[in-house]
């Protein structure tokens, strides 16, 4: 570890509303003060019996090592009493309920954990607690990582999973919090001065790296990829699910945390091990699995690469759609739900970049959704790409400490900061998909005709939309080996060329892919008598 | 983990592939790395050159304008490839607004949109000339690019007009064509065949990867 001291809290399935742009930060802090401790004062009345119960329950769980239990205590118990008790109100402080456990380090962190996080999820956090959250996080990171020896606690891998990604989530909402200057008044102001330690980003990511580094995943990833000793390569701490998980989740969080910092390169580039198309048991956690997803296309987009993108979103829209039924009852569902509406926004942009056949019911669902739009954007609509973009983005971020001396909110101006390049890209050629749309009519066509269908008033201007149509449809595309890493390739169905002033349309034969279909269903087929065995 | 990228120092890649990346006290020798770069025109490495303007983004004191506007010229080179909108993407507004950078960005916008006349009447402003000038062999790189450009679309095109999208007339233009094999008639360039420009019907096939069988391959094995 290279920096002292590390954090965290986590939220489940973050969704960067662009709409909303957190206007509840926004409220007079004196009203926040007061609710406060209304809020503080209602709690004290009493804790429910209920509420003792499951506490001293899970408790007992944690120092008897009795992990199987937490399953049930994380993702039922503990939702049941926020429903029933916890809508509007804070569950009872740590101090409260220190001598319900025995004032147990390990657990009071445990709990203050899920006591932030559904502070940032239902309420509105002060500036004290996403200080406090902060340092929870580290005791929590600091309890995992300093030991020599791997520490004795096992989690389920939904909850662990939850808290990076509730980590990386109040990351993010504190670089939007403090980035509104104006909006703060003397006493924020002179404890965000002198805490600049708080959610620095080099501490955050120095939690991701360590994390990553303690497990060992990286090594493990290889060895499932290339082969070799899984134990060697795992290590002491590594062979641990708790590490093992962590490791692999921190991974994903990098992909995030660099995406928000528009480092889009580098975000690929973590995921270099990880194998995506083929199968990975570490995808069973859906909200990870959709972040993963909508992360690598977002990244892929942005690369202008638009064709892996395509297949990026498709590829995790099908999944939500197949298992959406059985999974609307967690409490995921809504998060996974928002990501799947902003992927189907992306898609629609792609494919308006770069027309490309997508499967039917995946194909039908974005029209339904996005019709409208789509062919306002293949008319060239600017206005219509931003719309989308800003929606389906997520809240960039700036990294650096603000200046606290301008009274400024500077909040957004990262994402349109990343919207405006974007837009500067479409702006290049939006006229793709009209151009495609003649060139599909003809197997010949002299440059000055096209220039009347486009209203041009010269060929020059018309020759430099070939030329453009040609240099952006030829993009890498991923064939093989690391995420990064693509060849270049005509993305386009329609492919041309010229002969001085004459367009030549080529041929286009399609051969109708039925490989994957095959494989889903033999591996489909596969499972069934496996589980028909059992 | 490992890296392959051609020219890079060993010192240079352990800053590169670690957390050294973030250390602020490694800046001065990626900034000589960046010179090294601008020196030669085959090198570039896009890697290193993102990780300094990340470390602007995070050190908003270390921020160095020499070396923002070196970025961005050299990723003009790397084209077709995206490189200066990801470079762009590590800046901010405030530093896009900088009229160096806004410059430069106005020389990538004609390029992107394939104004390539357009480029080369910016080019010719003495203050843009000043900026690029810091990278070796700026202007055969974008001529490379242009050439690629043009090669995958046509077949045939007239002297007269390519020789205005690369800025070439007489002489220049003769020994550069002969240098990619164009083959001159009636004024007229027939460029080499490429996979781009062949006529040969377009086919969308598709190739099954011996990857994904391995799993049905494993089910042979259990029967």
């Amino acid at each position: 570890m290279f920096y002292e001291d590390i954090n965290d809290t986590a939220k489940d399935g973050e969704i960067p509303a662009a709409y909303s742009q957190d206007d509840e930060f926004d409220e007079d802090f004196q009203e926040e003060l007061v609710q406060y401790k209304q809020q503080q004062q209602q709690q004290e009345v009493k804790i429910p019996p209920d509420v003792k119960k499951f506490i001293s329950n899970f408790y007992k769980n944690l120092v008897e090592h009795n992990y199987h239990d937490f399953n049930s205590i994380y993702e039922y118990y503990y939702n049941k009493l926020t429903e029933q008790y916890y809508q509007k109100q804070r569950w009872p402080e740590a101090e409260v309920i220190a001598p319900l456990v025995n004032n147990d380090v390990l657990f009071l962190i445990l709990y203050k954990e899920l006591y932030y996080r559904h502070v940032y999820a239902k309420l509105t956090p002060i500036i004290n607690d996403r200080f406090n959250s902060y340092l929870n996080y580290c005791d929590l990171f600091n309890y995992i990582l300093a030991p020599e020896k791997p520490v004795d606690l096992e989690l389920p891998n939904q909850w662990l999973w939850d808290i990076i990604d509730e980590f990386i989530y109040q990351f993010q909402s504190f670089c939007q919090y403090r980035s509104k200057v104006k909006s703060k008044n003397e006493i924020e102001l002179k404890s965000l001065r002198e805490r600049p330690d708080i959610w620095n980003v080099h501490n955050v990511l120095n939690v991701l790296y360590s994390l990553i580094q303690k497990s060992n995943i990286n090594e493990q990833l290889l060895v499932t990829k290339n082969g070799g000793d899984m134990i060697e390569a795992a290590g002491e701490f590594g062979s641990k699910q708790l590490y093992k998980m962590l490791g692999y989740f921190s991974i994903i969080g990098l992909l995030r945390v660099h995406c928000l910092l528009g480092d889009y390169s580098l975000a690929l580039k973590m995921m270099e091990n990880v194998e995506l198309h083929n199968g990975n048991i570490f995808l069973r956690v859906t909200a990870c699995q959709v972040t993963t997803y909508y992360y690598v296309g977002f990244a892929y987009m942005m690369m202008r690469r638009y064709s892996d993108a395509i297949k990026v979103f498709t590829s995790i829209i099908h999944s939500i759609n197949r298992t959406k039924n059985y999974k609307s009852l967690s409490y995921q569902y809504e998060a996974t739900n928002k990501k799947s509406e902003q992927m189907y926004a992306l898609l629609a942009i792609c494919i308006t970049l770069c027309p490309t056949g997508i499967d039917e019911e995946t194909h039908s669902h974005m029209i339904e959704k996005y019709g409208e739009q789509l062919s306002k954007m293949q008319k060239g609509d600017l206005k219509v790409f931003e719309e989308l973009f800003t929606y389906a983005c997520p809240k960039f971020i700036n990294p650096a400490v603000p200046n606290y001396d301008i009274m400024e909110n500077t909040q957004m101006k990262p994402t349109l900061h990343q919207c405006k390049i974007f837009i500067e890209e479409i702006n290049n050629q939006y006229l793709v998909p009209t151009i495609r749309s003649y060139l599909k009519l003809y197997k010949t066509l002299d440059i000055q005709k096209l220039g009347e269908f486009l209203d041009y008033d010269s060929i020059e201007k018309c020759k430099n939309q070939l030329i453009l149509f040609k240099h952006k449809t030829y993009q890498r595309k991923w064939e093989g080996g690391d995420l990064m890493s693509g060849e270049y390739t005509q993305t386009t169905d329609i492919d041309f060329y010229l002969k001085q002033d004459m367009i030549h349309i080529k041929d286009s034969k399609k051969v109708s892919r039925v490989s994957d279909l095959y494989i889903k269903q033999i591996n489909k087929l596969e499972d069934m008598i496996t589980n028909i065995k059992k | 983990m490992t890296s392959n990228i051609p020219g890079r120092p060993k010192q240079i890649n352990d800053i590169i592939e670690t957390v050294e990346r973030y250390d602020t006290e490694k800046i001065p020798l990626l900034h000589e790395y960046i010179d090294e770069q601008l020196a030669n025109k085959v090198q570039y490495d896009s890697a290193a050159n993102l990780a300094v303007l990340k470390l602007y983004q995070f050190n908003p004191d270390q921020i160095n304008f020499k070396y923002i506007s070196a970025i961005l010229t050299k990723a003009l080179t790397a084209l077709p490839d995206p490189e200066f909108n990801l470079c762009l993407a590590l800046l901010n507004l405030d530093i896009c607004n900088d009229p160096t950078v806004s410059r430069l960005w106005e020389l990538q916008k004609s390029l992107e949109q394939c104004r390539f006349k357009d480029f080369w009447v910016l080019l010719a402003d003495e203050e843009t000339k000043k900026i690029v000038s810091c990278c070796v062999g700026f202007e055969d790189s974008i001529r490379e690019f242009i050439s690629h450009t043009i090669e995958n679309s046509f077949v045939t095109i007239s002297k007269e007009e390519i020789g205005a999208y690369l800025n070439l007339s007489g002489n220049d233009l003769d020994e550069y064509s002969k240098g990619r094999n164009w083959v001159l008639n009636d004024n007229v360039y027939t460029l080499p065949v490429t996979k781009e420009n062949e006529d040969k019907p377009k086919l969308v096939k598709e190739n099954v990867k011996f990857e994904l069988l391995t799993q049905i391959i494993g089910h042979a094995n259990e029967i």
